[in-house]
């Protein structure tokens, strides 16, 4: 009789997720899909011929996660140039059984916090390497990765951040102050140019798509901040420089701090009903240009 | 009513795998008006009956038929200037063609498509009935040997440069122009002669080249044709390791084509590409 009690299982206890060489504290959630660019061949004639399948299209992967926040943000340094590895182990000293990714791109962060609730990232990656079980020796990088990966041991200590340890300031955004923010995110779309040659399977380069997209949407519970009105634009745009800052709720130290130049009101949603108190929810966009 | 799998596609006894195909049988007809009459007086013929074949197919490495008549062609005009047809059969329609237009596009991660156009001035056989359950030859065996081309597997040039000189496209045109010579008293032509033909080869990169004068050979514009002036198409299997699979390729040589046009192509949201065409004449 087979004892469900004693069949070996995976739980989180044994689920190490590292970028490259670096273990991700935090993670909630890890889901890796890929589909393969195999295409039927339909061809006239083809009658009693053998079901024959080609080649179209380019290796696609994707990975999504959730974290919370609790030591260092690992995603938001990603959403520039670099790709990266990714390796799923049950333990640090056996990188043989593995389900890993190269050449992995950071496609959206998203980062979120509100009150009642620990800050999460969220953060979807699109790999344009491999994916699956991955030999130890597939490349000097992967190699270097897995022998430093058995030696890793955590180099940032957790930051626990309270929603009231939460500062949003900056030039345009004076009136956050005054009135209760209840949420807010930050969304950063980097979409991601894979450029193929003729000869290779793999993407030789994978470009950013510039110009980056920024999005940061609030909601507030209305004090005295008074709603925009959409006849001011163009001529009194809602904009500002906004910055968060994510303090340790036991030393107030500053432990995450975002900032983002020239955000422009792009909606705004009034809300009001029996149930509970008049809303704002606002929604800024910026872009960032190629460096 | 005959569908798509049981309609066969030839070309010089080689079934071809085709996505599509289509034959037009074409009267040149000159309506004749005269004086004294508004409408017409009759349809006399301009010209003779064409009938023009088009084929779209996937390219396999060691079953490409037109490859090797345009081989025939190039080496034609040392010998006389009779062009020499080939049959073609489509749905059971034969004739014996003359390949006018030929082309392809390597594109990465896709499988190459070629398209073919060829031209007869005799009359086609075959039965026209497409009521039945199948047209064509019970002999035509398809993908004999699955070696499809493929960007994955097709290097620009063979001396493993393709990374360093990295090529985004290639285009490949073959064309030739035929002249039907008819007689008194003949409806199909007495015989038909190759006038010329050309191959023009195009290499999508990102190294632009000026023009620097004319007849600038193609191994001195394209960078790393200076030793190895060919492109090599190989099986998809090759990138498995197989042996045979490994010698089974399409070479199209460049050497001797001199190049026609460069061009600069840069669009927003995309990468600045340069093109450059190079020509050769038969």
């Amino acid at each position: 009789m087979f004892d469900f009690n004693k069949s070996p299982r995976l739980h989180r206890g044994n689920q190490h997720f590292f970028i490259n060489e670096e273990e991700v504290s935090g993670v909630q959630q890890v889901s890796a899909n890929f589909s393969l660019p195999i295409a039927q061949l339909e061809y006239m004639g083809m009658r009693s011929s053998p079901i024959e399948y080609a080649p179209d299209g380019g290796f696609k992967g994707e990975v999504s996660l959730g974290a919370n926040l609790i030591s260092k943000d690992f995603f938001i340094d990603l959403t520039g140039y670099s790709g990266f590895n990714g390796y799923i182990l049950k333990n640090k000293s056996n990188s043989t059984e593995n389900f890993s990714f190269t050449s992995g791109y950071l496609t959206s962060y998203s980062h979120k916090a509100s009150i009642g609730k620990a800050p999460t990232v969220d953060a979807t990656v699109s790999v344009l390497g491999k994916m699956g079980r991955i030999p130890t020796g597939e490349s000097p990088k992967v190699t270097t990765d897995l022998e430093n990966i058995q030696n890793y041991y955590p180099k940032y200590g957790s930051n626990i951040i309270a929603p009231g340890s939460i500062e949003i300031e900056g030039e345009g955004f004076e009136d956050f102050k005054s009135n209760r923010v209840n949420q807010y995110s930050i969304e950063i779309s980097t979409e991601r140019n894979p450029i193929y040659v003729l000869g290779h399977r793999y993407p030789t380069q994978v470009e950013l798509n510039y110009p980056v997209e920024v999005t940061c949407k609030f909601s507030l519970e209305s004090n005295d901040i008074v709603p925009y009105t959409n006849s001011d634009y163009p001529c009194a745009p809602k904009n500002g420089d906004l910055t968060i800052k994510l303090r340790d709720k036991d030393s107030n130290a500053v432990a995450h701090q975002y900032h983002f130049t020239n955000l422009i009101l792009h909606s705004q949603s009034f809300s009001t009903s029996a149930n509970g108190n008049q809303t704002l929810d606002l929604s800024y966009k910026t872009y960032i240009n190629r460096p | 009513m005959v569908y798509f799998d049981n309609c066969d596609v030839a070309v010089n006894g080689s079934g071809v795998m085709a996505t599509s195909a289509n034959i037009q049988s074409q009267n040149y007809l000159d309506p004749a008006y005269i004086l004294e009459m508004r409408g017409e007086m009759s349809k006399p013929a301009a010209d003779s009956i064409r009938n023009v074949l088009n084929i779209d197919y996937y390219v396999e490495v060691d079953n490409e038929p037109n490859i090797e008549i345009i081989n025939s062609i190039k080496a034609f005009r040392q010998d006389d200037h009779v062009a020499k047809p080939f049959p073609v059969e489509v749905a059971g329609i034969t004739g014996n063609f003359y390949l006018q237009s030929y082309s392809f596009a390597v594109e990465p991660n896709k499988v190459t498509h070629a398209r073919a156009s060829f031209i007869c001035y005799d009359q086609l056989t075959g039965n026209g009935d497409l009521s039945t359950k199948k047209k064509g030859d019970e002999g035509i065996d398809y993908n004999k040997s699955n070696s499809l081309a493929h960007g994955w597997t097709t290097y620009v040039a063979s001396s493993g440069t393709h990374i360093e000189v990295p090529t985004y496209k290639m285009d490949y045109g073959f064309n030739a122009e035929y002249k039907p010579i008819y007689t008194i008293g003949r409806k199909f032509p007495k015989q038909v002669q190759m006038i010329k033909a050309n191959e023009e080869i195009k290499f999508v990169r990102d190294k632009y080249k000026h023009i620097v004068f004319s007849g600038e050979k193609a191994e001195e514009a394209l960078p790393n044709f200076e030793n190895d002036s060919e492109a090599d198409l190989f099986e998809i299997e090759a990138l498995c390791g197989s042996e045979e699979s490994q010698t089974n390729q399409l070479k199209i040589l460049v050497s001797g084509a001199v190049v026609t046009s460069t061009a600069v192509i840069a669009g927003v949201g995309k990468q600045v590409r340069t093109a450059v065409s190079v020509n050769r004449n038969y």
